[in-house]
């Protein structure tokens, strides 16, 4: 099944070309705004938002905040500027996955959307090797 | 204790006319001690105490006031209570040096509220500067970002085209590269001319310029930008019309009016640029660029021409520094013209601006 994928910035251009890179793979919604962006997770809970960080009025960091404590929650990838590395580290505190900085290639951002996508799916490292054995079960 | 000195100091900065009544009320009352009970309370140098209220918080005239007062009332208690001993009072050496060391109090205090009022408007406004700069340069690298991004992303895009119906038109992806050139260049520009006018750099070399040509050259360079934005410029300038500019700085003048009435004016917007004679033959030219944009307030305007500032909305609206305007301003004061402007909230905006008019 395809994923879905929210792209959040409020920059038009961006905005427009983002969703026409991740296209052929995905299903893509776009938000132009943190308010947006919010109605549309409650209402298509989309697997994975593209969320700048800087928007006006509502920004990245005031949209991770409100969904941080709600499920299902998306995986989160966002996007910053290449001198807000504190702003990224907040990001990630707040239960962001991964962040890009900008100005970033066509090809990083969809490599990027993939490995975090897969990554997700696979299950926890420590459940698929089982280095536990079951006492007295399996009679060696 | 601090604290509660803190608070009352506080109020007391908040009321000098309260103070000064107070001081007032105080001299009164010690005088009217002193010429009822014959007893020489100002002696003790009580007077001191108002003197110094009054200088701490409302400053040296009014301590003068109340000391010259308290020296009134010292007068009447001998000339009222021991009628005759005037003369020799007046040489009272020590009378007189408690009333001059008040007085020196009152000096000192009031000398040293200035100089820590002084230190403090300048703290501050150094803050404010400061802040402003750095938030200014927050956005700035941000809106670099951006535009780098959009850039990267179109060639992305023109170089792999994804296979999907709606597929970009390659026309569209060459306008947004074109128009963020456009952006870097017009926000390199600001910045270079700020730095330039602030280190003095910005050498006029006026000469007789032609308007149709400088107004075109701006336009032209601008075009990427409008047409991304699905503005239309209209310009009219009267042919033949040439005026004393320096060349370069005309250029950056009308490229930050026009530029600006670009970038604030939403698609489908307008903006004209007139250049004629100014009305009643007065020698001089007139330059109007006006659009139908934003607008801004008074108080938005005010601030905008102290440079890094933008309004709220057009920070919504577009990238910049908010020194586009102050550059203006201040080139056209170095040409001994100024800005004018008209503008109000969402009804557009109309800057214009004399040069003197030169004969081909």
């Amino acid at each position: 099944m395809r994923k879905k994928i929210l792209v959040c910035d409020d920059d038009p251009d961006i905005r427009r070309m983002l969703v026409l890179l991740l296209t052929p793979e995905f299903d893509v919604l776009d938000a132009a705004d943190g308010q947006a962006a919010l109605k549309l997770i409650a209402e298509k809970k989309p697997d994975l938002v593209l969320l700048d960080i800087s928007m006006p009025g509502m920004d990245g960091l005031a949209v991770l905040c409100e969904y941080r404590f709600k499920l299902p929650r998306p995986l989160t990838i966002v996007l910053t500027g290449s001198t807000e590395l504190g702003t990224a580290r907040r990001a990630l505190s707040l239960g962001a996955r991964e962040y890009v900085t900008k100005p970033f290639e066509g090809a990083e951002i969809v490599a990027e959307v993939r490995r975090v996508l897969a990554e997700a799916e696979r299950p926890a490292r420590r459940e698929r090797e089982r280095p536990w054995r079951v006492v007295g079960g399996e009679a060696a | 204790v601090t604290r509660l000195g803190a608070a009352i100091t506080e109020k007391l900065e908040a009321r000098p006319r309260a103070v000064l009544a107070l001081s007032l009320a105080l001299v009164v009352l010690i005088g009217a001690a002193d010429l009822r009970f014959r007893y020489d309370f100002s002696f003790v140098s009580f007077y001191i105490v108002p003197v110094v209220l009054a200088a701490r918080f409302i400053g040296l005239r009014a301590a003068v006031g109340v000391w010259l007062l308290a020296g009134a009332f010292g007068l009447a208690d001998y000339l009222y209570n021991w009628p005759g001993s005037l003369p020799t009072s007046l040489t009272h050496w020590n009378t007189s040096q408690r009333f001059g060391a008040v007085l020196i109090a009152a000096f000192v205090v009031a000398r040293l509220k200035e100089s820590v009022r002084r230190e403090h408007r300048q703290v501050l406004h150094e803050h404010d500067i400061s802040m402003a700069k750095s938030e200014m340069l927050s956005l700035v690298s941000h809106q670099y970002n951006n535009a780098l991004t959009s850039m990267k992303l179109a060639l992305t895009l023109l170089q792999d085209p994804p296979k999907v119906e709606d597929a970009p038109d390659p026309d569209e992806l060459y306008r947004i590269i074109a128009s963020n050139i456009s952006t870097l260049q017009l926000l390199t520009q600001s910045f270079l001319n700020e730095a330039r006018l602030a280190s003095g750099r910005f050498a006029l070399e006026i000469q007789a310029t032609p308007a149709a040509e400088a107004v075109r050259d701006v336009v032209s360079a601008l075009k990427p930008l409008s047409a991304h934005k699905h503005v239309e410029i209209d310009c009219l300038v009267a042919p033949g019309l040439q005026v004393s500019a320096d060349r370069d700085a005309l250029n950056v003048v009308l490229t930050n009016l026009i530029g600006n009435a670009i970038k604030y004016t939403a698609s489908g917007g307008r903006v004209t640029v007139l250049a004629g004679p100014a009305p009643e033959d007065s020698g001089f030219a007139l330059f109007t660029v006006e659009d139908t944009g934003l607008g801004m307030s008074k108080e938005e305007l005010r601030s905008i021409l102290q440079g890094f500032h933008r309004t709220t909305a057009a920070r919504k609206a577009a990238p910049g520094f908010g020194i586009g305007l102050k550059v203006t301003s201040d080139l056209l004061h170095s040409h001994g013209s100024r800005l004018t402007v008209e503008s109000n909230p969402g009804q557009g905006s109309k800057f214009s601006f004399l040069l003197p008019r030169r004969n081909a």
